[in-house]
């Protein structure tokens, strides 16, 4: 049985959070880290885009400057996020590229284990494609996935309690993506846990943690000195750069 | 700008006279490898601005087979029809 890593809960800056997963990505890749489970939440509120997106086009910029709320580019696409510091459980999931399922089937697996978290304090969620999960029609839960340096990664957020106002405060939705949502109230386009079940967040975390293990070899270890030596180096020279963060501007 | 089925959004800008100059495409889909976003832009710059829809599909699908590019979330026919609405 493959034995897997779960690294200790952490809280760290934006940059911080995306530096450590495409450090995990290539020590992975490298095989010199076992596939990793990480959870992780954010030192002050973030909005995260997605690679391919235009940061003026989805970002209010203003605003997060207003809120000091970070903002940083992924290596992940899809759509951009609002990441609470106090309201979000985030994870990422690394393999080598010889677990590797297919794009569709990876974004499956990790939702089956978040939904199976859900269902066991009392929510019914269900996946829907590509890459979210929902509770009645509403999101819950957004994920994102590459496959890079020998290794793949599926990373997403859980809401456990969302202010959509100040979510959507901080992103800017395009009307063509506002047209046509199942619930055309932008603000009820979202739900959260606390919404559904009255639960602490870190009881949440525990049932979802659990989901993730289960039926898993799995030990708690840390990142290596390498991984934490390529994250500084990675927040100093890419993620915090308004090279990579503004890459996609016209 | 178009939302595809599957609720993702291709954004197309392109710079062109007679042809194409430049094409930045940008949106909440998927491709991969990530970077070969650029790969793909480089293709749809050499064209026409005046080509059709289906000869801008066929130059994007052959630059993706060529170099192993897998969209998720749209499909070239979508990414053909947003650039040719950008060069309305």
């Amino acid at each position: 049985m493959t034995l897997w890593r779960l690294v200790p809960l952490e809280r760290n800056d934006a940059f911080t959070n995306m530096a450590l997963d495409e450090a995990c990505l290539r020590s992975v890749g490298a095989g010199d880290a076992f596939p990793t489970i990480r959870f992780y939440e954010w030192k002050s509120s973030a909005v995260v885009i997605g690679y391919f997106q235009q940061l003026h086009d989805v970002v209010n910029v203003d605003a997060c400057k207003r809120f000091d709320v970070d903002v940083v580019r992924r290596i992940t696409g899809g759509g951009a996020m609002y990441l609470d510091q106090r309201g979000e459980i985030t994870f990422s999931v690394i393999t080598p590229e010889r677990q590797l399922f297919d794009i569709n089937q990876s974004y499956r697996a990790v939702c089956g284990w978040v939904i199976k978290g859900l269902a066991s304090v009392g929510i019914t969620a269900s996946f829907r494609p590509i890459n979210d999960i929902v509770v009645d029609e509403r999101k819950i839960s957004g994920s994102a996935m590459t496959r890079k340096f020998g290794a793949s990664m599926v990373h997403g957020t859980l809401l456990y309690d969302v202010d959509p106002e100040r979510m959507f405060t901080m992103l800017r939705v395009p009307r063509a993506k506002r047209a046509d949502k199942p619930v055309q109230d932008l603000h009820a386009s979202v739900t959260c846990v606390k919404e559904h079940a009255p639960i602490k967040k870190g009881e949440l975390r525990s049932a979802i943690v659990e989901a993730f293990v289960e039926d898993k070899d799995f030990e708690i270890m840390p990142w290596s000195v390498e991984e934490l030596a390529l994250t500084t180096e990675l927040v100093k020279t890419k993620y915090t750069q308004a090279e990579w963060i503004e890459m996609r501007c016209v | 700008m178009k939302k595809v089925a599957g609720g993702k959004l291709l954004v197309v800008d392109v710079d062109y006279g007679d042809a194409i100059r430049s094409v930045r495409i940008s949106g909440d889909f998927f491709l991969y490898p990530e970077e070969a976003i650029t790969v793909l832009e480089s293709a749809l710059s050499r064209l026409s601005s005046r080509a059709p829809s289906s000869a801008i599909r066929d130059a994007l699908q052959k630059t993706a087979l060529k170099n192993k590019i897998q969209p998720v979330g749209f499909t070239f026919d979508d990414l053909a029809e947003t650039v040719q609405e950008a060069l309305l």
